[in-house]
């Protein structure tokens, strides 16, 4: 039993003190000869009911929410029920008195997260359901992964578990753990750890996980103790009840159900919520989802700043190629000012300065776009008018000859014939670009490089960086192969 | 022939300091072929540029047809005409290139049809059948789906005659239309201008080709250092020019045939 352990064996010899039928030590198969023929199963098929005992405080295993039972046992018993071809009901008891009530005929099952020990097998069936472990949850920075780890550490515990039981025999094993927190419930293990009251909480797995996501500041780094196995406990005597319970369960298993259950309520499998320690396996399971989730948004910032740059970069060399002198003077302006300062610096200024100055307030994103879309048009700017000074005269002179506009003549004629050699200078201005994104970090920003320090940090794998340097070697290789591609299009047009 | 089409009366072009053309005074009645020689820096190309208004004079007016180009008179003063309108004007006025200047991401026939359909706002089928017909005029109507790059220094010449004929102009202006040809692929270029000036276009044009001026020009104008040094039928200008500096250029250029000076 993963909670109240030492309490459950009290519970136990009370019980085993109060049953005759236990108290007398018979043999438990034999203890049934009263039973009569008619039998649990029979029974709950007639009442088209299965009643299920729940301790519901639990969660996620079982708890109540706006006075109704949920958790991934409920969720279980439900499904079960209804393969029997009949419904649950849930009879929500107190941890204490839970194996009597089922002993005593209240129930038919017990599906509570029960532990199956050695006393309780003495009483009752169980169909194993579950394996849960405890596991190390601390705050994010913190890196707790094996019990020598806990040399030093505030530990929190939920009061009377096999948690505590665990912690304080590690100490007496000689591990220095420095206070051992014991607290009645959960909630406040993990507020203690929060408050910096403690650093880490041990405690079983579906709660560790349950916690760590509803509150993304706790990760789970480690694991203690070989997981232990919880069951379904029922009478001994129902045999039948617990056979077809059993090949319930069994087709649910074999279904995928249990799969999707334990994915809805703990994100996953049990016994795989440790971080894996491997470069690999930590890299899969951990890093490469993150990384991807940055690198969306340093391509959204690529491709935004680029596109927009591009826009804008065009408006200002047609401005700086302007025959009005005052028109160049402005775009003169602009790009000395862009080129001439850090993009951090502006970076800085859009986000910060600019809501004081002229009550402008952007969020992160497009502050980010906007600095980086000014930035690279001040570049791109100076690429475009290089690129349309190094069309010969002659083309424009030849257009307007024909009587075109000046503007007709550079959107027809002279344009046209820069898209080629435009394309490995944009292509250059890109790829630093999509480097320059990782500026952004510092208006905290997700991209990908401000993710990977933060697993960085928060793991204390430095070398996670490698799959920054993978993500951004992407991006440019396939802007430089995107450009290659669209090079060879064009060289082929003739033009 | 029959009035001025073109009437230039004191036309003077400085750049900065420097005066290139120093009043110039010109008349070309419809249908006249003039050809302009002169000493390489004289302002030939300058004078053309000018009378399409590629290049606004410092000084001068410029009539085209009894309209005057670039400038317009408002309340008795003269002002600059807008933008648009001198666009329009200069689509009147032809020009052949030194270096054809075709554009080099068009096809023949796009390199054709496209001054029709963007500034005439012709539809394409009809822009088409204009320059289908004018690629055949130049000879060329095999090579219409080609791209410059592709078409020899005379075919792109012709190609670029057809352009600007495209535009039905008024006057056509040539500037060094064949000196960057070699001799064989000019004469190809100078046949057609040859059978332009007999249907009747009006063309000025600046040549080395001397054979061309005595054959087809009705009038010779010898430029210098930016002036008209003299003018007349090229019987009269070739055989007895009146200004020494005129003996001396021809003697020069007649001498450099073939192959002429770049
Ligand atoms: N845009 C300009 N800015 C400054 N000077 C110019 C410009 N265009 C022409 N010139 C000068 O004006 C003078 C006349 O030039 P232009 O091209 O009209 O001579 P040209 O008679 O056509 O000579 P060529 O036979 O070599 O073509 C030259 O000295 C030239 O350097
Ligand atoms: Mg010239």
């Amino acid at each position: 039993m993963p909670r109240r352990w030492s309490l459950s064996i009290g519970c136990v010899l009370l019980l085993a003190a109060l049953l005759p039928g236990l108290a007398t030590g018979s043999e438990p198969r034999e203890a049934s000869p009263a039973t009569p023929p008619t039998g649990a199963l029979a029974r709950v098929r007639a009442s088209g009911v299965l009643r299920v005992a729940i301790d519901a405080t639990y969660p996620p295993m079982e708890f109540l929410e706006n006075g109704q039972p949920v958790g991934f046992d409920v969720d279980l018993a439900r499904e079960l029920a209804r393969r029997l071809g009949v419904r649950a009901q849930f009879i929500v008891m107190d941890w204490d008195g839970i194996l009597a009530g089922l002993t005593s005929g209240r129930y038919d099952i017990i599906l509570s997260s029960m532990n199956i020990t050695p006393a309780r097998r003495q009483q009752v069936d169980f169909i194993e359901y579950a394996r849960m472990s405890q596991v190390f949850v601390t705050t994010r920075g913190q890196l707790i992964r094996t019990e020598q780890e806990l040399a030093g550490r505030g530990v929190a515990v939920q009061t009377n578990t096999t948690s505590q039981r665990w912690v304080e025999q590690l100490r007496q094993r000689g591990v220095a753990v420095r206070e051992i927190h014991p607290f009645p419930g959960a909630t406040e293990c993990f507020a203690a750890v929060k408050s910096g009251q403690a650093e880490v909480v041990v405690i079983d797995e579906p709660v560790g996980r349950y916690f760590s996501r509803l509150d993304d500041t706790f990760v789970i780094t480690g694991q203690a103790l070989e997981p232990e196995p919880i069951g379904i406990a029922i009478n001994k005597e129902d045999k039948e009840l617990t056979a077809a319970i059993a090949r319930a369960f069994e087709q649910l298993q074999r279904e995928g159900f249990l799969k999707q259950l334990s994915e809805r309520w703990f994100g996953g499998e049990l016994g795989q919520a440790v971080l894996p320690q491997g470069f690999w396996a930590f890299s899969r399971q951990v890093v490469i989802p993150r990384v991807l989730q940055g690198l969306g948004v340093t391509l959204q910032l690529t491709l935004g700043s680029g596109g927009l740059g591009i826009a804008l970069g065009l408006l200002v060399a047609m401005a700086r190629i302007s025959r009005r002198a005052g028109v160049r003077g402005v775009a003169r302006t602009y790009i000395t000012l862009f080129r001439g300062t850090p993009l951090l610096l502006q970076l800085l200024f859009i986000f910060f300065a600019l809501p004081l100055i002229v009550g402008v307030r952007l969020g992160p994103m497009a502050a980010g776009l906007t600095a980086l879309s000014l930035n690279a048009a001040a570049y791109i700017a100076e690429i475009f008018r290089a690129a349309i000074e190094s069309i010969d005269k002659g083309q424009m002179e030849a257009a307007r000859a024909l009587g075109m506009s000046h503007e007709l003549a550079m959107r027809r004629v002279i344009l046209p014939q820069t898209f080629r050699r435009l394309i490995p200078p944009l292509v250059n201005e890109l790829a630093a670009l999509s480097k320059d994104t990782s500026l952004v970090m510092v208006i905290a920003l997700p991209e990908m490089l401000y993710e990977t320090k933060q697993l960085a940090g928060t793991y204390l794998r430095p070398e996670v960086y490698a799959w920054a340097a993978v993500g951004y070697l992407i991006i440019v290789v396939a802007l430089s192969t995107l450009a290659r591609r669209l090079e060879q299009r064009l060289e082929a047009r003739g033009t | 022939m029959s009035g001025p089409i073109i009437r230039v009366e004191g036309l003077r072009k400085s750049f900065g300091e420097r005066e290139v053309l120093r009043g110039i005074d010109l008349e070309v009645t419809t249908g006249e072929v003039v050809v302009i020689i002169g000493p390489s820096g004289c302002g030939k190309s300058t004078l053309l540029r000018c009378l399409n208004y590629l290049e606004a004079p410092t000084q001068g007016r410029i009539w085209l047809r009894g309209e005057l180009l670039g400038r317009q008179e408002k309340a008795g003063r003269l002002v600059p005409r807008p933008e648009a309108e001198v666009d329009r004007q200069r689509s009147h006025i032809g020009m052949v290139f030194q270096r054809f200047n075709l554009f080099p991401h068009m096809t023949a026939l796009g390199n054709v049809i496209e001054a029709p359909m963007r500034v005439k706002g012709l539809p394409r089928a009809r822009a088409e059948e204009i320059g289908l017909g004018l690629l055949e005029r130049v000879g060329l109507l095999d090579r219409q789906g080609e791209y410059p790059a592709r078409l020899s220094g005379g075919q792109q010449q012709r190609v670029a005659i057809a352009r600007a004929l495209a535009m039905e102009p008024q006057v056509m202006l040539f500037d060094e239309a064949t000196s960057a040809l070699d001799p064989e692929l000019a004469d190809e270029v100078l046949q057609v201008m040859q059978d332009l000036a007999r249907e009747g276009m009006t063309m000025l044009v600046v040549t080395h080709e001397m054979g061309f001026a005595r054959e087809v020009a009705h009038r010779v104008v010898v430029l210098d250092a930016g002036a008209v040094l003299e003018q007349g039928p090229p019987s009269v200008i070739f055989t007895q020019p009146s200004q020494p500096r005129t003996r001396e250029f021809l003697r020069k250029v007649l001498h450099m045939r073939p192959g002429g000076e770049e």
